[in-house]
């Protein structure tokens, strides 16, 4: 445990070193809710609800919404798995004494630290300019069920970048395929708007995906549209999607290390 | 066909760029692919919209689509696809050094090298979002009038290399700046926005609108959609050709004095 601990410290403190660019990229986040907020108010203004969401809901949607993904994204990690692949950089991983699978995690964990606290800064200063148009729900059982989901959803994530990033075994460069399923995830997550939104049909089919349990599920609850007991069994299909998710990532991982030609060294 | 000497090398610089992108065929087809669904998530947006209303600030529900498919389609003829961060990486990794004592002009290797690694995307953006409006034509709406589509064809010629300049300007900054990923993340969104690559400017409070058609942003694609929707005439279109050509001399200038000081300025780290 304490040599992946020391991976995660380590990892921190080298994205230190880009703390004004991880900044720059945090007034990018507040630019792109606030074009967001600006078109929302402009279609409200003519309407006073679209699909059971008022302009209250919508804003607290958005701007909640964006810090659920925010707090549980990996920053395309996928790429640097990719790249150790693409570089061969994974062959000197793999002599070490550690499990490059939990390596990677460890880094992935310590990458974040900085701009999940900048996400947080950002977030303060979205509910200070925004406090009264938001809603604010201070149930804790419902503020913990989201905590957790939101917990799992990092994973989650991890995970399914895990999967993306690994498919460089197979196809070298694949940053096309995960630009792709990454505005495929953030559509099935609800990040670009709410799924309610959509006909029926295709809000039952996101929710066989697990993207939607990592920020328009733990939404719902929060304001208020699904009871606590609905929140638990999405915490639940969370939980399904993890381990079934992790069997995925160690069955490719046994695969594609038979396949691994560690090309470019 | 001849051409002159200075020009010929120049164009291999473009055949080169073009048959390395050939390369990454496969990838380019993904990103289309991932462009497709861009697409298709902001119509349903608009759809589920205007189930509830008729009318968003002028736009009807046939107006806004065809403004989003549009453009789409104006982007993609437009898109660089990153030189900004072509000639930051040339910046940071000390490749431009190599260029430098080259006989040729940096400025103009970089224009040949984007034009010649974008025709493969732009060709193949533009080939999916003609199919896409096939698909949807009954969403879509007709071009105002024929004149308007040639003056559409000028704008968005001269927006290409508007944005051009405005990449390489981006790129520069690293000369200053070494590691700026951050700031170019932030500059897009914001070109993006600005230019009514989300949504029409027009949505936008009136007095942002007013300042947006100070600045080169809003000839790129706005214009040209207007044009095409004929919500501004074919007169007011070509004011605003006149505009964005006065605009790009401007950048043009503008990048020619950043590039003067920016050289004296230039580093040459990681060699």
């Amino acid at each position: 445990m304490k040599k992946y601990l020391l991976i995660i410290t380590d990892e921190f403190q080298r994205h230190l070193a880009y703390r004004a660019n991880i900044t720059a990229y945090s007034i990018g986040h507040i630019i792109d809710v606030s074009a967001q907020v600006i078109i929302w108010s402009v279609i409200f203004s003519q309407v006073s609800i679209i699909k059971g969401y008022t302009l209250t809901e919508m804003m607290t949607y958005v701007v909640f919404g964006w810090f659920f993904q925010h707090a549980s994204s990996n920053y395309n990690f996928e790429e640097r798995v990719a790249r150790d692949i693409e570089r061969g950089t994974l062959s000197s991983l793999l002599i070490k004494p550690i499990s490059y699978l939990r390596y990677i995690t460890a880094c992935a964990i310590g990458r974040v630290g900085f701009a999940f606290a900048t996400v947080w800064g950002i977030a303060v200063i979205l509910l200070l300019l925004m406090h009264d148009r938001l809603i604010f729900n201070f149930n804790p059982i419902i503020l913990l069920i989201i905590l957790i989901m939101v917990v799992i959803g990092f994973f989650i994530k991890l995970l399914f970048s895990l999967i993306i990033g690994l498919f460089a075994i197979w196809v070298v460069e694949i940053s096309g395929t995960y630009f792709s399923l990454n505005i495929i995830a953030k559509f099935l997550s609800g990040a670009m708007f709410p799924i309610a939104l959509l006909p029926s049909f295709f809000i039952n089919l996101t929710l066989l995906f697990p993207f939607a349990y990592t920020l328009f599920v733990p939404l719902q609850l929060y304001l208020g549209k699904i009871s606590i007991y609905q929140g638990v069994i999405g915490v639940g299909v969370e939980l399904v999607w993890l381990i079934i998710l992790y069997g995925i990532v160690k069955l490719i991982w046994h695969f594609g290390l038979k396949k691994y030609e560690s090309v470019g060294i | 066909m001849k051409f002159p000497k200075e020009f010929k090398k120049y164009l291999i610089l473009i055949k080169t760029a073009w048959l390395r992108q050939l390369v990454y065929r496969t990838t380019i087809y993904a990103y289309r692919f991932g462009n497709i669904f861009d697409i298709l998530f902001q119509m349903a947006i608009w759809m589920a919209v205007y189930k509830s209303t008729e009318v968003v600030y002028g736009y009807t529900y046939h107006q806004m689509l065809t403004y989003i498919m549009i453009s789409w389609l104006i982007n993609f003829f437009i898109s660089n696809f990153g030189v900004e961060d072509t000639i930051a990486r040339n910046i940071q990794n000390g490749e431009l050094s190599i260029y430098l004592v080259r006989p040729l002009s940096y400025l103009k290797a970089i224009t040949a090298f984007s034009i010649g690694r974008a025709s493969m995307s732009i060709i193949s953006g533009a080939i999916m979002q003609i199919g896409v409006i096939a698909v949807f034509h009954n969403h879509v709406l007709p071009p105002s009038s024929i004149w308007a589509i040639v003056e559409i064809i000028f704008i968005v010629l001269i927006s290409y290399f508007v944005r051009l300049e405005l990449s390489m300007l981006l790129g520069m900054l690293a000369l200053w700046i070494i590691e700026i990923s951050g700031i170019l993340h932030i500059s897009n969104v914001i070109i993006r926005l600005l230019s009514g690559g989300y949504a029409p400017l027009s949505l936008l409070p009136a007095a942002v609108y007013q300042a947006c058609l100070f600045f080169p942003f809003a000839y790129i694609i706005f214009l040209p959609t207007q044009l095409y929707l004929g919500k501004i005439s074919l007169l007011q279109g070509f004011y605003g050709i006149l505009i964005e050509l006065a605009w790009l001399a401007v950048l043009y200038v503008i990048i020619k004095i950043v590039w003067r000081k920016g050289l004296r300025q230039y580093e040459a780290v990681g060699i």
